[in-house]
């Protein structure tokens, strides 16, 4: 009666052979193998007890083969369709076996091969310890993670050699279309491989058995170089888009504590106000405070309804924006006849808008009431011994614009 | 020269006339095989040269239950298998005698 060791062994050894029975149907398979167990258990009662006098030690690959030469050999002599690219392996067992490793393996293969059966030597000593059994269940149902593992290990390395500049950027996984398709393809060659499908040629196997010891190799190093390259800050400086300041202010125009002021409002040394006031700056040009000719609404100070502005016509007929108080009139009461020009209803709308104060604090020490032999008569420069004026008051043009400069002896 | 590739051509025959002398089950068919001399035949080819002459019609199969172990299939030899059987006889018998006689005639040569 086989042990349990024996059996759970045969029953591992059956279920890969089914496995390796591809491209058929669940119902060929039962035909191949229903009596494979059973089999097995009566070839195993037979044999004699291995030479070196050890306990039974069960190694069924030693004793039947892999069980995917097995299930090619099952197949072939049942006269089914071997699977694609299994290359043919009947006939295999025991003295046979060993003569055709002699016959053909002398050269290069024999490192790989030694390891394989120093590999096997292991696995059999750790078969027959009573651990071992349910670690190797786990172990094979891993199989595929390890596809995977070695596909990325793959991958890692094409892409490390093929562009080590490209490195910043790659670390455990793919960012790119490109780097995509390659671990896509990379991990179907593997996962095939490792399902047996692309055993042909013995080249091929050589191969494939030669890139699965790299990649346990190259495990441990492409973890670490991965992790590297995902801790590693990433200090790119990024240029700031300087903050413009845009030019709130008007480029042009007449500002008062950081506000456009839509007028100027002119008063005399005694305070009363002035109209048509024409006013230029230090270089000769026209102090404009609007310049969109009339054309938009300015809300003024304590008035309901914006007012557009109108300017003054002078001799050569031009309009003028400098000429203050400048008149307008609330913007209903403009209308725009059919060429677009502005009309007004009746120039009597036209007025002046209402003034910030009737009366402006007179102004003391200038030519026209005293004269003072320090006081200059620049047109806009407001010599502090002679202010008396009040700051807040609109900008005034000078003490006196009538006023004559004093002479002095 | 290694007997693998000769036991290729005849194990269908082989297997025929085990299985003509006693129905048997698979590992039983092997045994019998190896018992006669063919020790060199792989367990797999048999099963699947049974498999094969079942479904060639050369055999019957049946399973026969068992109280102590698993229920075995047994395969057993019908009019057609006979007949196969008796074919390839033959064709051995002439094919051996025409080898025989080559062997010789070269040895003696």
């Amino acid at each position: 009666m086989p042990t349990t060791n024996e059996l759970d062994a045969i029953g591992r050894f059956a279920a890969a052979v089914r496995a390796h029975l591809t491209g058929l149907s669940a119902e060929q398979v039962e035909d191949l193998t229903d009596d494979l167990e059973a089999d097995l258990a009566d070839a195993i009662a037979d044999a004699p007890a291995p030479a070196d006098g050890s306990t039974v030690v069960l190694d069924l690959e030693v004793r039947f083969g892999s069980p995917a030469a097995y299930a090619a050999e099952l197949r072939t002599a049942a006269g089914l369709v071997p699977a694609p690219g299994a290359s043919r392996l009947s006939g295999w067992r025991g003295v046979a076996r060993a003569a055709w490793w002699r016959r053909v393996g002398r050269g290069a293969g024999v490192p790989l091969r030694s390891i394989t059966t120093g590999g096997r030597q292991v696995l059999v000593r750790l078969r027959s310890t009573t651990w071992w059994s349910p670690v190797e269940d786990l172990l094979v149902s891993l199989r595929p993670g390890w596809w995977l593992v070695r596909a990325w290990v793959a991958f890692q390395v094409v892409v490390r050699v093929m562009s080590p500049s490209r490195d910043y950027r790659l670390s455990w996984a793919p960012h790119r279309a490109d780097e995509v398709a390659l671990l896509v393809v990379l991990v179907v060659l593997s996962a095939q491989w490792g399902r047996g499908r692309w055993h042909g040629r013995r080249w091929a196997r050589g191969l494939g058995a030669l890139a699965s010891a790299a990649a346990v190799v190259l495990l441990v190093p492409m973890v670490v170089t991965a992790q590297e390259h995902a801790s590693r800050v990433d200090v790119r400086y990024v240029a700031q888009d300087p903050i413009v300041y845009e030019n709130s202010a008007v480029p042009d125009g007449v500002v008062v504590g950081g506000m456009q002021v839509s007028n100027l409002f002119v008063y005399d040394a005694a305070g009363n106000p002035l109209e048509d006031v024409q006013i230029y700056d230090d270089r000769g040009r026209p102090v404009r405070t609007t310049f969109d000719d009339g054309g938009s609404g300015w809300n003024l100070p304590g008035v309901d309804e914006p007012w557009a502005f109108v300017g003054a016509r002078d001799a050569d007929g031009r309009t003028r924006w400098n000429v203050y108080p400048l008149h307008g009139a609330p913007a209903g009461a403009f209308t725009w006849d059919e060429s677009g020009q502005r009309q007004v209803a009746s120039a009597s709308t036209l007025r002046t808008p209402p003034l910030p104060f009737a009366k402006a604090p007179a102004i003391v020490g200038t030519s026209t009431t005293s004269a003072s032999a320090s006081t200059s008569a620049s047109a806009v420069d407001v010599p502090p011994s002679a202010t008396g004026a009040d700051p807040d008051v609109s900008a005034s043009p000078g003490p006196t614009s009538a006023g004559t400069p004093s002479a002095t002896p | 020269m290694d007997t693998t590739q000769l036991l290729k051509g005849v194990l269908d025959v082989a297997v025929l006339a085990v299985v003509a002398d006693e129905d048997g089950y698979g590992y039983d068919v092997v045994r019998r095989l190896r018992a006669a001399g063919l020790e060199e035949v792989g367990d797999a080819s048999v099963y699947g040269t049974l498999r094969r002459l079942y479904g060639a019609g050369a055999l019957t199969t049946y399973v026969v239950p068992s109280d102590e172990g698993p229920h075995r299939k047994y395969y057993g030899i019908n009019a057609q298998g006979r007949a196969m059987l008796a074919a390839h006889r033959k064709d051995w018998r002439e094919f051996a005698q025409t080898m025989s006689r080559l062997l010789e005639t070269t040895e003696a040569a």
